[in-house]
């Protein structure tokens, strides 16, 4: 048997060809385009466009996890509020304080911006139970059912746990990251680094790509399963 | 303000594999619209050859455009939304895929190069089985090896290009990809030698 490289074997049987696809301007392609664009994209997922792939469950990771590689600083979203013991409920995303616990959500409550009246009075927290996702997010839901957490198939957040140092990372990176309008790429990877360091992510690396002169600061993306951050150069806004 | 991509690489070139891609449009004249239009056939492509069913792929096509629309700003203004789009699409996939495999089967890929048993002839067995073989041995890599390979060998995307879709460095794609390369044509010979151990074993009449 002649002896050949699998790679080029793979390359040279590729199962499909993009002239082959439907187009952009396919009826397939435009009616998804008409249902996509009639949603409101600040709303979560409607139940129409739920999907084999577990849309709306995954929808809120994917975002969270989504916004910390393609979002600036500012949006990370390592909290979610609910307003009710449900993953499907209403929620809305925080970006956290210093405490990685249910307290980050007691304002949402307090100021009227999730209202539930079956488990509180309108501007009154209700008891809060906080759940860590696989991905390490932290979900805050109004119930006082400590099992709340197994229902809904998560690990529960007991209070006087150690916090978990990637969340705790997450946080001081957004923190780092808003508090400074133009962080300087060697001042980003020297920061960085001293947070893994205090933080015992000994196992973590940092890749900072250059700066260059029309995007002289820096931002930062994580792949948490290969555990590595990425400072990538952005230019200054002028807001 | 519009917030850009984090991602500010160079300029990239994306030529599809069997076809030469237009130019995107100009950053300024572009919309959510204009590049859904531009981007969904190489998309589209992308998830049927991760997917196991034409449903599950036209669900991913779905779910990824749901979420550039949710961050249209992002999507809209980044250097090279393609990879945006494949990187989306590639982390909802291994989000997924701790639940439920989501590869293209061996059957479907043999179909879609006229490869399977219907056709006969000498070279086209030949081809078939070295397809088999070279499967099998992708099927053995872990998922990140297995990932490089797709996006280098199927969606014929260079090094910088991967790296911006896997939030990874150019330099380390490379050292990555060659890696993979290698434990790839390793499991290729161990596949090639059990199925060289299997016939050997098989007497006249057994089939």
């Amino acid at each position: 048997m002649t002896e050949r490289d699998p790679f080029d074997i793979l390359r040279e049987n590729n199962p499909f060809d993009p002239s082959d696809a439907p187009d952009g301007e396919s009826a397939e392609a435009l009616a998804l385009l008409a249902r996509i664009t009639a949603t409101d994209p600040r709303k979560p997922l409607a139940r129409p466009l739920r999907s084999r792939l577990a849309l709306g469950f995954f929808s809120v990771l994917l975002i969270a996890a989504i916004s910390i590689v393609w979002m600036r600083a500012t949006d990370v979203q390592g909290v979610v509020c609910f307003d009710s013991p449900n993953v499907e409920g209403t929620r809305v995303g925080v970006r956290p304080n210093a405490d990685l616990d249910t307290s980050n959500c007691e304002p949402l409550w307090s100021d009227g911006v999730l209202v539930n009246p079956a488990v509180a009075e309108p501007g009154s927290v209700p008891p809060l139970i906080g759940c860590v996702t696989e991905d390490g997010a932290l979900w805050v839901f109004p119930s006082d059912d400590p099992a709340t957490c197994e229902d809904l198939g998560l690990a529960r957040l007991e209070s006087g746990q150690p916090e978990d140092a990637i969340l705790v990372f997450q946080a001081r990176l957004a923190d780092l990251f808003t508090d400074n309008e133009c962080l300087e790429m060697e001042g980003a990877e020297q920061a960085v680094e001293g947070h893994l360091t205090e933080l015992g992510l000994d196992t973590w690396t940092v890749v900072a790509q250059p700066a260059t002169e029309d995007r002289p600061c820096a931002s930062f993306s994580l792949d948490v399963e290969a555990e590595v951050v990425i400072l990538v150069p952005i230019i200054m806004f002028d807001d | 303000m519009e917030q850009p991509s984090l991602v500010g690489l160079h300029q990239l070139a994306f030529p599809a594999p069997h076809q030469t891609r237009e130019s995107v449009t100009p950053r300024a004249e572009r919309t959510y619209e204009s590049l859904y239009k531009e981007t969904y056939p190489f998309l589209y492509t992308y998830s049927r050859r991760r997917c196991a069913t034409t449903a599950d792929a036209e669900d991913l096509v779905a779910t990824t455009y749901l979420i550039a629309w949710k961050n249209a700003d992002a999507f809209v203004g980044a250097d090279f939304p393609l990879a945006w789009l494949y990187a989306v699409a590639n982390k909802t996939l291994s989000n997924h895929s701790r639940t439920r495999r989501t590869h293209l089967s061996l059957d479907v890929w043999l179909e879609a190069n006229d490869l399977s048993e219907a056709h006969g002839t000498e070279a086209i067995v030949e081809q078939r089985l070295a397809l088999e073989m070279a499967y099998r041995a992708l099927e053995r890599l872990r998922n990140r090896d297995q990932g490089l390979i797709r996006l280098a060998a199927l969606e014929g995307l260079s090094h910088e290009e991967i790296a911006a879709v896997i939030s990874s460095t150019e330099a380390r794609v490379k050292s990555d990809l060659f890696r993979a390369r290698v434990r790839l044509k390793d499991a290729y010979t161990r596949e090639q030698k059990r199925r060289q151990g299997k016939n050997a074993s098989k007497g006249p009449g057994d089939d």
